[in-house]
């Protein structure tokens, strides 16, 4: 930075600013791959959301097919079948935020009071693990466990009680949903919870200690205020991408006797685009709707969780600096 | 690991009590629910038909076999998945790996012109995107249905992990690429002669993150790849199980099909079983890398 005090005496800004990138080129030389792969792989899917204000032709492309203003949004607003998609979708995640988000932080405090520190680390490595398979795969395997003609149901025949069908049950596919999540996910996501608690200062357990806390007391006043930030960051992710997500989960574990149970806004979507002949103005209008609150969610969820102290996601990246 | 630094504290004045016994039980019946299933699918797939159906709640079968696996390999859609997700593999890696790179280091810079417009660039794909559909017709208009570049290109960055290998970037001592500099390196052999090999670790991570990614990959291949000569692993697998279904419920109507010889769980088993496998066999070693990863960025947050 030193350099440029010898051009802080021209008045000439342009050429000063030209002289600072002409030093770096080699950067920007370095980036522009990069570069390319968002403008073409990120921006131009978030221009081609123009679309929802068009009538799409085939033969012309996103670019040339002409405006019609709001009629797709009309449409959509109008159309039963998206409110109903849309209210799963909200209920559906407000039951995850009060079931599956809080399971991961459990699960890292009973992990962290456990006394048998070789046997911790075996049970960290077998709860991660799920995380890591697809739900093709993890949905496979809880069909062959839960299936008339599976494990569970040969288990039941081989006690002599009766079998259940689980998996054909409509009133029990979505607490499915519920379960299978924190069955694959919570191991992992209590990771994250793990690494901020073994970040914790000790002196204040010792302190605590000292000042006569139980282990209760430590656990209140310590590890889970300290836990908080992390809480908040995990969180603003988890509402930032409410309205898109869990479609691999649902898609891969449903079957026809239950689709209609658990029918997000990314299903719905899904569905209308790629198993019907699709209107694609109506779908980028259904995904425009699902991009913009979540992204309101997102920046509403950064703001509040920074006014009250717990620390932002987007705020903490910039402070990275 | 990071949860190392507590055991040493945590030893004095503390008896195992009632409370640890409970934490023990509740935590080892979690870690029961979870690896039984796979223990059971890993059974399913050695076992015989005949023996499946006479129970298919088996903890230890009688004779393994491998007919399920022979009959799989023998279709050959599991062998091409195989080929295919290896390919993706091999041309996504280094392009993943090279774009996440140079972005990190380029953002790791104290100072550039336009380093907070780029900053900005990449971070509002984080909080937007264009979603499915536009994804797909921009696929489309670029020519790329049916051509596995949709599949690798599409999965290129993974801007969470650019912020991983930037922060990491970040903690590594400004004065050694000052230092260079003053010694006349440019900027290509600063990054790849000093600050990469001194990211290792977070690099070893993220390519580990960008793999397992790669290899999970199958929503893109089904929107993008028609046809079945292209499909990747997992999207295979999904094909195998769905097809097993259909003929099952053939075979109950049709007497036709009956010559077959297909068991359909344990096919579906072993095709399970052979797509997990390669994760399976590494993970127990690894796992240390992919927690690395989330403590080198909660260390920062």
């Amino acid at each position: 930075m030193q350099k440029q005090h010898r051009y802080t005496d021209r008045p000439d800004c342009a050429k000063r600013l030209f002289i600072e990138m002409w030093k770096n080129k080699e950067i920007y030389l370095l980036i522009v791959p990069a570069i390319v792969w968002y403008i073409v792989l990120c921006y131009f899917p978030m221009g081609g959301l123009s679309l929802a204000f068009k009538n799409y032709m085939g033969r012309i492309g996103i670019w040339g097919s002409e405006w019609i203003g709001f009629k797709n949004f009309e449409a959509v607003f109008a159309s039963p079948l998206f409110f109903n998609a849309f209210w799963m979708t909200i209920y559906m995640n407000i039951v995850m935020l009060a079931i599956c988000f809080p399971a991961p932080i459990v699960l890292a405090l009973m992990l962290n009071e456990l006394r048998l520190n070789k046997y911790k680390k075996a049970l960290q490595t077998i709860f991660t693990f799920p995380n890591f398979l697809s739900w093709i795969i993890i949905a496979s395997i809880i069909k062959n466990l839960l299936s008339t003609d599976g494990a569970l149901n040969g288990f039941l025949a081989a006690l002599n009680m009766n079998q259940v069908s689980i998996l054909g049950e409509k009133q029990l596919f979505r607490p499915l949903i519920y379960l299978t999540r924190i069955w694959k996910s919570a191991g992992w996501s209590s990771i994250i919870y793990l690494a901020t608690i073994s970040g914790i200062d000790q002196s204040q357990y010792e302190a605590a200690e000292i000042d006569g806390a139980n282990r209760w007391q430590r656990l209140r006043f310590i590890t889970l205020p300290s836990l908080m930030g992390t809480v908040s960051i995990m969180f603003i992710l988890e509402i930032g991408g409410m309205m898109s997500g869990h479609f691999d989960q649902i898609y891969n574990l449903q079957n026809d006797i239950v689709a209609q149970e658990a029918e997000t806004l990314a299903l719905y979507i899904y569905r209308i685009t790629f198993e019907r002949t699709p209107d694609y103005g109506f779908s980028t209008a259904v995904s425009m709707f699902c991009s913009v609150i979540n992204a309101i969610l997102m920046i509403t969820a950064n703001t509040v969780s920074r006014r009250l102290g717990g620390g932002g996601l987007i705020g903490d990246v910039n402070n990275g600096h | 690991m990071v949860i190392r630094k507590r055991k040493v504290k945590k030893v004095h004045n503390q008896r195992f009590t009632v409370m640890d016994l409970l934490l023990f039980l509740i935590l080892t019946l979690f870690a029961i629910t979870i690896v039984f299933p796979f223990y059971t699918s890993i059974v399913v797939s050695f076992m015989s038909e005949h023996e499946y159906l006479k129970n298919p709640f088996t903890l230890i079968p009688k004779e393994i076999v491998f007919d399920s696996y022979d009959t799989l390999i023998k279709q050959g859609n599991i062998v091409s998945g195989y080929k295919n997700t290896l390919i993706h593999l091999a041309l996504g890696m280094p392009i993943s790996m090279y774009l996440t790179c140079t972005l990190a280091y380029a953002l790791s810079k104290r100072y550039f012109p336009g380093k907070k417009i780029l900053f900005v660039f990449i971070m509002i794909t984080m909080v937007f995107g264009g979603g499915t559909v536009p994804a797909f017709l921009n696929i489309k208009e670029l020519g790329l249905i049916n051509n596995r570049w949709s599949v690798v290109l599409s999965n290129g960055i993974g801007t969470f992990y650019v912020i991983l290998v930037m922060n990491y970037i970040h903690t590594l001592p400004n004065s050694l690429f000052d230092s260079a500099r003053i010694d006349g390196a440019n900027e290509m052999t600063i990054m790849f002669r000093i600050v990469l090999p001194l990211s290792k670790p977070i690099l070893a991570t993220v390519g580990l993150f960008y793999m397992v990614d790669k290899w999970n990959e199958w929503y893109g291949s089904m929107l993008y790849l028609n046809k079945a000569s292209l499909y990747p692993l997992q999207l295979e697998l999904k094909q195998i199980i769905a097809n097993a279904q259909i003929l099952d419920d053939v075979m109950m109507t049709d007497s036709m099909y009956r010559s077959m010889p297909t068991f359909s769980m344990g096919i579906k088993m072993a095709a399970v079983v052979l797509t997990m496998l390669p994760i399976m066999c590494v993970f127990p070693f690894l796992q240390k890398y992919f927690v690395k990863g989330v403590t080198l960025g909660a260390v920062k947050g």
